[in-house]
């Protein structure tokens, strides 16, 4: 299904980037409209089984709008990829410090059972020219039963690289609002560090340590659902119908221009 | 079915299905993360203002957000450490109901809209449980059924307010130069400023009236202004349903799931109770960190933020061309000491919040409780 052109309430009447010291490098408040600079994404990641839609009726913020994120199992015959993701370009290349913050509500019914992933964000980056595996995702946020995880991905190239994951950081309730903030000092040596709010509480904190490539292209940023799990093990767990709702998602340089209510 | 008919331009509201609302004295109106009711087998671990934490809230929290850094096998020591977190969380929740935050306009508005949100998700569930699988079905159940019952409904239109409508996306669809004849500066041509005035031109008036509700004229054409060109054509009255329909069906879905009962149910109840709750704790979150970042841009930051990275030098590396590292100069650790430096601003602005609520509250600890609960 692709994404309808639905439609976006325009945030260009109030939001441009706060210029000071605090500085707000891109704000959405569950729109989905294309198009790029401060409020609107530059594309989609979405394959046929899954949708995007603008719901109107949610304001995790009170804005009216957010995004409705939905992949649906399409059976072992189909062995493509199941993304769902609004994608902003300028994400993060090595050596940046950043904020990057997102609201998000999984569907009431959400089936917790088995041990399969759901990725909620991602940055990846485009490694087409390396002769090895092209779109490499770096630290991706994703939960598995009810857990909450990430992870960083580092080494000295594409081609040499490893990945930690850390899970159970926090408990995800279905059908209640919750909210992520990620800091992050993006090296590939000892002085980088990434860190994770959920709910306001910091849930992980790791310092000292090489958390992305030493490769200083550009990290792609997206925010939606990717089940994973379905194309890389080939059947899926439990419901083959996954909702996840969007709002709030922001960058910067400070908590408080990526804390999605803050604007 | 859609009727387009004469009826005076009013200023109304979205309608509600009804306030969501639940007694105060409710025991458990004021939970977080967890619903168990108070009992024998689920006692009161801490009290504010006479209101019970229970040992289960307790626990919920725990392995909500701090599994991390509490053990299951905590000490009396740990335990009180997180309940008193907790109570922190807690009194962030009182504090907003206590200055009128949950009867705010803009809280309201956003209860309402995560209401509906809530409705139409609980009625999916629902239409899922029933059809089974959706691979299988070919069609989404939910989409299907959501365009069933915007078919039935009666949604009558405004001649009046559809008109403006269409004057809106021709304007917009039109050349920039035409904008020209409409008075607008040269200056103020780009694409911002064009919707800007357009959008100044909006008269307050209602396009729909639909099951009791309306949906103002002014939501619709500021949705439509930020669609990228090429806009759909709301020339037609095919156009304006294909428009209406996102807008309406959630709400008719959510009529639907209401008609079914689901609103009454026990899990819904709780559901939106805890979704208040938690935007209410996010709310006080917001205004400390609004505070935080009103100090960032005050015009002594650099100082502030030299005092920071000077009172932490050894967090701040950088690697050297050898392979070591060694302190990094402030101009190269600026941009991790102002993210770090807002972060312990932000801490240290809800501490202080939440030791001013604890000398406005009354906060009691059932120690023996505590000493005896399992995490």
């Amino acid at each position: 299904m692709k994404t309808p052109w639905c439609f976006a309430l325009v945030a260009l009447l109030s939001a441009s980037a706060s210029v000071s010291h605090a500085t707000a490098y891109f704000h959405n408040t569950g729109t989905t409209a294309n198009g790029g600079g401060f409020s609107n994404w530059d594309g989609s990641n979405l394959d046929s089984p899954c949708s995007i839609t603008e719901s109107t009726s949610v304001a995790y913020g009170g804005s009216g709008t957010s995004i409705k994120c939905q992949a649906n199992y399409a059976g072992s015959s189909y062995t493509g990829r199941y993304h769902a993701m609004k994608t902003h370009n300028n994400g993060y290349h090595l050596g940046e410090t950043g904020f990057y913050g997102f609201a998000f509500y999984l569907q009431s019914a959400w089936d917790f059972s088995g041990s399969q992933q759901y990725q909620l964000f991602q940055f990846i980056a485009n490694y087409s020219d390396t002769g090895c595996d092209d779109w490499q995702p770096s630290t991706m946020v994703w939960i598995q039963g009810n857990q909450l995880a990430t992870r960083r991905n580092y080494g000295s190239s594409a081609c040499s690289r490893s990945t930690q994951s850390w899970t159970n950081l926090a408990s995800v309730t279905a059908g209640v609002w919750h909210r992520i903030v990620i800091q992050a000092h993006w090296t590939n040596d000892s002085t980088g560090y990434l860190k994770l709010w959920f709910d306001g509480t910091k849930v992980l904190e790791k310092l000292n340590q090489a958390v992305t490539i030493n490769d200083g292209r550009e990290y792609r940023m997206d925010v939606g659902i990717y089940a994973n799990s379905w194309h890389d093990q080939g059947y899926c767990t439990g419901s083959t119908n996954r909702q996840i709702w969007f709002d709030k998602v922001g960058v910067g340089s400070t908590f408080a221009d990526a804390d999605p209510a803050q604007w | 079915m859609v009727r387009c008919l004469i009826f005076p331009a009013l200023a109304i509201g979205l309608g509600l299905l009804g306030s969501p609302t639940l007694s105060a004295e409710t025991e458990v109106s004021r939970r977080l993360f967890d619903f168990t009711p108070n009992s024998s087998d689920n006692p009161a671990i801490a009290t504010i203002d006479g209101v019970a934490i229970p040992v289960s809230e307790l626990r919920a929290y725990r392995a909500a957000e701090r599994q991390q850094t509490v053990p299951a096998d905590a000490t009396v020591d740990q335990k009180r450490a997180l309940l008193n977190d907790l109570i922190d969380q807690h009194l962030f929740v009182a504090d907003a109901y206590a200055h009128g935050v949950d009867r705010s306009d803009g809280f309201v508005r956003q209860m309402e809209a995560t209401r509906t949100m809530m409705l139409t998700d609980f009625l999916s569930a629902e239409v899922y449980q029933q059809t089974g699988d959706v691979a299988r079905a070919g069609r989404d159940p939910v989409q299907r059924l959501g365009e069933q019952l915007f078919d039935a409904a009666t949604i009558d239109i405004s001649n009046e307010a559809y008109a403006v409508l269409k004057r809106l996306a021709e304007a917009l669809n039109a050349p920039a130069a035409s904008f020209q004849k409409l008075g607008l500066p040269a200056s103020e041509m780009d694409s911002s400023g064009r919707l800007k005035f357009l959008i100044a031109t909006i008269p307050a008036m209602e396009l729909a009236h639909y099951e009791g509700k309306s949906l103002p004229l002014r939501q619709v054409a500021i949705t439509y202004a930020g669609i990228p060109a090429p806009r759909p054509n709301l020339q037609t009255p095919a156009g304006l349903v294909e428009m209406l329909k996102p807008f309406l069906i959630p709400e008719l879905l959510a009529s639907e799931a209401a008609r079914r009962g689901l609103a009454e149910t026990p899990q819904f109840k709780n559901k939106l109770q805890q979704n208040k709750n938690a935007l209410l704790r996010f709310y006080v979150q917001d205004s400390v960190e609004r505070d935080a970042n009103t100090r960032l841009r005050s015009s002594d930051l650099e100082s502030q933020l030299r005092a920071w990275h000077d009172a932490h030098r050894r967090d701040y590396l950088v690697s050297s061309d050898n392979g070591t590292t060694r302190p990094a100069s402030f101009a190269e650790a600026r941009d991790r000491a102002l993210a770090d430096y807002s972060v312990a601003l932000r801490d240290e602005l809800l501490a202080e919040k939440a030791q001013q609520l604890r000398r406005e509250h009354v906060v009691t600890i059932d120690e023996p409780t505590l000493a005896e609960c399992h995490l």
